[in-house]
């Protein structure tokens, strides 16, 4: 099965922006939203996505997120402080997310800042220092998020159910944050050399949001960025073969009183041709409304749980579908059978005529809401470059949608998400499993 | 942006407009003044209870039909409760925010509380309850406000207790609902792509006829004057020491509240006033900052104040690194408090805080949930304070000001310090660094 996007392009919602890209002679393509008319703004925000993320962390698990951490920890000959109370004398921020595909660094101020904020998190990408000092104090936040990961439920179920997906040797297999060991043997040279060999122009994209046009735009990020040079390593991100059979692991932690359950299976990722016909699948079975059709069962009906929702995770070379729920430990073996059945029963029957036209809807009417701010257009630009997704993709996307059949999302749902062969893990008190 | 207007309906509802034109959509709030303030022992957390059951049906509409109905007109919708207000919100499609309106009206009186509902939503609740018990900061922070408050409700939370939650009655649940409920008791808030006396309009014809209820009971209590330093400690299965400080402060009418929302700035950086944290983390170079986490001692330290009906806590918290030593952590945190009281703050450190209070407030006016996020909790705080005035208050605070508000409120008589302690639960509590 497949949707042919190309089927629709023709039906066009002027009433959304298109994408503006230009690429610079290093490579980097800089895009903007063309809003008509255009939307003042006191606020800008420029979005810098490399594709560098803990993919590449090698036998240094961890070291693409601690050279991430270091960015803003110094940089062009300044101090840390020194940074710090600029950007807070400005009220501006620079933040840096280490995906597993890329890294964001995004930086928002008031528009009158931006060029003075960009100036310096230019430094911050392409100059930073590395301080000895500042390394250990990073080293000691990742050692601390890295205990407080382990005495948490859902982060510890979630990562079971990663690293039980994803086999040894695979890149995702790893903690992204690291682990005492690895963190330990990260130093400076480490850092230097995945800087280095990891933070290249070529393929990288800039949006740009926020009181500007796009002409300024792009030359606000060529004096800023138009010096950066080199070609960005590749790795391959392979998909995780698909289970044989369903798979449960559980562990306990001290002190806890609820558990949580994190259950999953290989996806597809963006640029597959079932993408929109999963996710709108995914939205009736487990988000939709108050958690779909999992929070309708788990929460509403029999009031096992406060929270359980999936997830369809697509990125750019692999992807996953998860679903998560916490619950009393008596209620652990019944809440992942009711999520299994209901998986089944969207398998076996499709979504209803209501939730097909309710999810239909609800997408749509969302999209308005989805470019309200600054930082919102910025990532949604960000989106459109790096899945490939064309230009013109904000005013395909109404009729991508509405071309979409109930049997294609139950196609795609029977396709991609097996209930008898999930990956299950299981965190909470003792004997959190009967 | 256009100025915030208020008018108030026949029947004793408040009405907030802001017409902001641009981007087609909108935001629609209702506000209760209930919460954590209004409970008492033996039904502490109902009132979180009934927001829960505003989303279980009315005469109108069944159980989940305002979740599936606002999510398919592309809206976004929640409720959430506090110690000062329950509140619901949509943001929605302009063209679809009279389902808003008309939801928010016809749950205002209508709300079924069916006994099979009530039931079922129980074990919804205490599972949430049980959730928040399995980070250890959640009974630190517990037990800090039930010790910082030895008279006023605020020291419930909101939540609940236990007991409670598994005592609760259906009758119960519903006389609160009956008595806070009420036209009269509310707040209703639009922001978006109306024109003003359009969006007046249809508040009034949805809510015009909602009857208006007998006077809501008063929250006597007061907090007395704290008479010395308290100390609480939590020992539980943890990954690092917690140290939770907090001083008996003042409430969002008060004189004081912008000092100590710039105090609270130099401290650990400007806060966001609008949903979620919407903005940007500020604060790398304040001062709890520089001296706790660019030292190495602990991994994250912050502090808050919040603005309430009732005076409420300045807290500031640190997680600490697994060397570090709690006493000196402890002194340092006094030492920069004293500071605070005794030195005026430099003028290029003031400013600092200055600005980034104005830049978190134009990240939060960027959208309109946002905004009437932050009109809909100042008219329950400080219904006589003028919500955008207060913004340009916090802009004309000074030094000598935060120097005042600091030696007055920031002082160990006034506080309560508690400590999350680590135990290994295999050794029989033995603390474990």
């Amino acid at each position: 099965m497949s949707n042919d996007v190309s089927n629709h392009s023709s039906q066009f919602d002027e009433t959304m922006p298109l994408v503006i890209d230009t690429q610079l002679s290093n490579g980097i393509r800089v895009a903007t939203l063309a809003i008509n008319p255009p939307r003042p703004s006191d606020v800008a925000v420029v979005r810098v996505r490399i594709p560098n993320g803990s993919a590449l962390d090698g036998n240094l698990a961890g070291v693409a997120r601690f050279t991430g951490g270091m960015l803003t920890r110094g940089s062009d000959g300044r101090a840390f402080d020194d940074l710090a109370e600029e950007l807070d004398g400005l009220g501006a921020s620079v933040s840096v997310s280490v995906g597993g595909e890329a890294t964001d660094i995004a930086m928002m101020s008031l528009a009158e800042d931006s060029d003075r904020v960009l100036e310096i998190m230019s430094g911050m990408i392409l100059r930073p220092d590395f301080p000895e000092r500042e390394i250990d104090i990073v080293r000691g936040q990742m050692l601390s998020g890295l205990r407080q990961s382990r005495n948490s439920t859902r982060a510890e179920a979630d990562r079971i159910m990663r690293q039980t997906l994803y086999p040894e040797g695979h890149p995702y297999h790893q903690r992204s944050g690291g682990t005492e060991e690895s963190l330990a043997a990260i130093d400076r040279e480490a850092l230097v050399k995945f800087h280095a060999t990891s933070y290249q122009a070529s393929d990288v994209i800039v949006t740009v949001a926020g009181g500007m046009s796009h002409d300024e735009s792009v030359a606000l990020i060529d004096r800023h960025l138009g010096q950066w040079r080199g070609k960005t390593p590749r790795v391959d991100i392979h998909p995780a073969d698909y289970p044989s059979a369903l798979a449960l692991h559980s562990e306990s932690l001290p002190g806890k009183t609820q558990s949580d359950i994190a259950m999953g299976l290989p996806a597809l990722n963006r640029s597959h041709p079932d993408y929109y016909s999963l996710s709108l699948a995914n939205l009736v079975i487990g988000r939709f409304g108050l958690m779909g059709r999992l929070g309708e069962s788990v929460r509403e009906r029999q009031g096992m749980a406060y929270y359980t929702f999936s997830n369809l995770e697509a990125g750019l070379s692999v992807g996953l579908w998860t679903a998560h729920a916490g619950v009393a430990p008596v209620n652990v073996d019944g809440a992942v059978e009711s999520i299994r059945k209901e998986v089944q029963g969207f398998i076996d029957g499709g979504p209803t005529e209501r939730e097909f036209r309710d999810s239909i809807g609800s997408i749509l009417g969302a999209l308005p809401i989805s470019l309200e701010t600054s930082g919102s257009m910025a990532g949604v630009a960000a989106d459109v470059l790096y899945y490939d997704l064309g230009n013109d993709y904000l005013r395909r996307y109404r009729s991508i949608i509405s071309a979409l059949t109930p049997d294609e999302l139950q196609a795609a749902a029977r396709e991609h998400i097996d209930p008898d062969k999930l990956v299950v893990a299981v965190v909470g008190p003792d004997g959190s499993r009967n | 942006m256009s100025k915030a207007v208020r008018r108030e309906l026949d029947n004793g509802l408040t009405a907030i407009v802001r017409s902001q034109k641009g981007v087609p959509i909108g935001s629609f709030w209702v506000w209760y003044r209930v919460g954590g303030r209004n409970e008492v022992p033996g039904i502490t957390g109902i009132s979180h209870w009934a927001e829960h059951m505003l989303f279980k049906g009315t005469h109108e509409m069944q159980a989940g039909e305002v979740f599936r109905q606002v999510s398919a007109a592309g809206g976004s919708l929640n409720g959430f409760t506090w110690i000062d207000f329950t509140t619901y919100f949509e943001t929605m499609p302009i063209d679809q925010i009279d389902l808003s309106l008309k939801i928010e009206s016809d749950r205002m009186v209508n709300a079924r509380f069916d006994e099979d509902e009530v039931a079922s939503e129980r074990t919804v609740i205490i599972s949430e309850r049980r959730g928040n018990e399995n980070q250890p900061t959640f009974f630190l922070s517990e037990e800090v406000s039930a010790a910082a408050f030895r008279a006023h409700p605020y020291g419930q939370g909101v939540i609940g207790h236990m007991s409670d939650l598994e005592g609760i009655t259906r009758q119960e649940l519903y006389s609160h609902y009956q008595t806070y409920y009420r036209p009269n008791n509310a707040v209703a808030v639009f922001v978006g792509d109306l024109d003003e006396d359009e969006a007046f309009a249809r508040i009034e014809r949805a809510f015009g006829a909602v009857e208006r209820g007998p006077e809501i009971p008063a929250v006597r209590t007061r907090e007395p004057e704290p008479q010395g330093e308290r100390r609480v400690t939590v020992r539980r299965p943890a990954p690092n020491r917690v140290l939770q400080m907090a001083f008996l402060a003042t409430n969002a009418a008060h004189a004081d509240a912008p000092a100590l929302m710039i105090a609270d700035a130099i401290l650990s950086g400007a806060k966001s006033i609008g949903l979620s944290g919407a903005g940007g983390t500020l604060g790398r170079s304040s001062r709890l900052y520089r001296s706790l986490v660019s030292t190495g001692l602990a991994s994250s330290a912050g502090s808050s104040v919040s603005l309430t009906i009732d005076p409420s806590l300045f807290t500031i918290g640190a997680s600490l690194q697994p060397d570090s030593d709690p006493d000196q952590i402890e002194s340092i945190v006094s030492e920069e408090l004293a500071r605070l009281a005794t030195e005026p703050v430099p003028e290029d450190e003031f400013n600092r805080a200055l600005r980034q209070m104005r830049a978190q407030i134009a990240y939060a006016m960027e959208t309109v949930t946002s905004q009437a996020y932050w009109l809909g909790s100042m008219a329950i705080a400080a219904p006589q304070r003028d919500s955008d005035e207060f913004l340009r208050e916090l802009q004309a605070v000074t030094p000598a000001d935060v120097q005042a508000v600091a030696a007055r409120y920031l002082t160990p008589n006034r506080r309560t310090v508690g400590w999350l302690i680590p135990i290994d639960e295999a050794s029989n509590g033995a603390a474990s660094e």
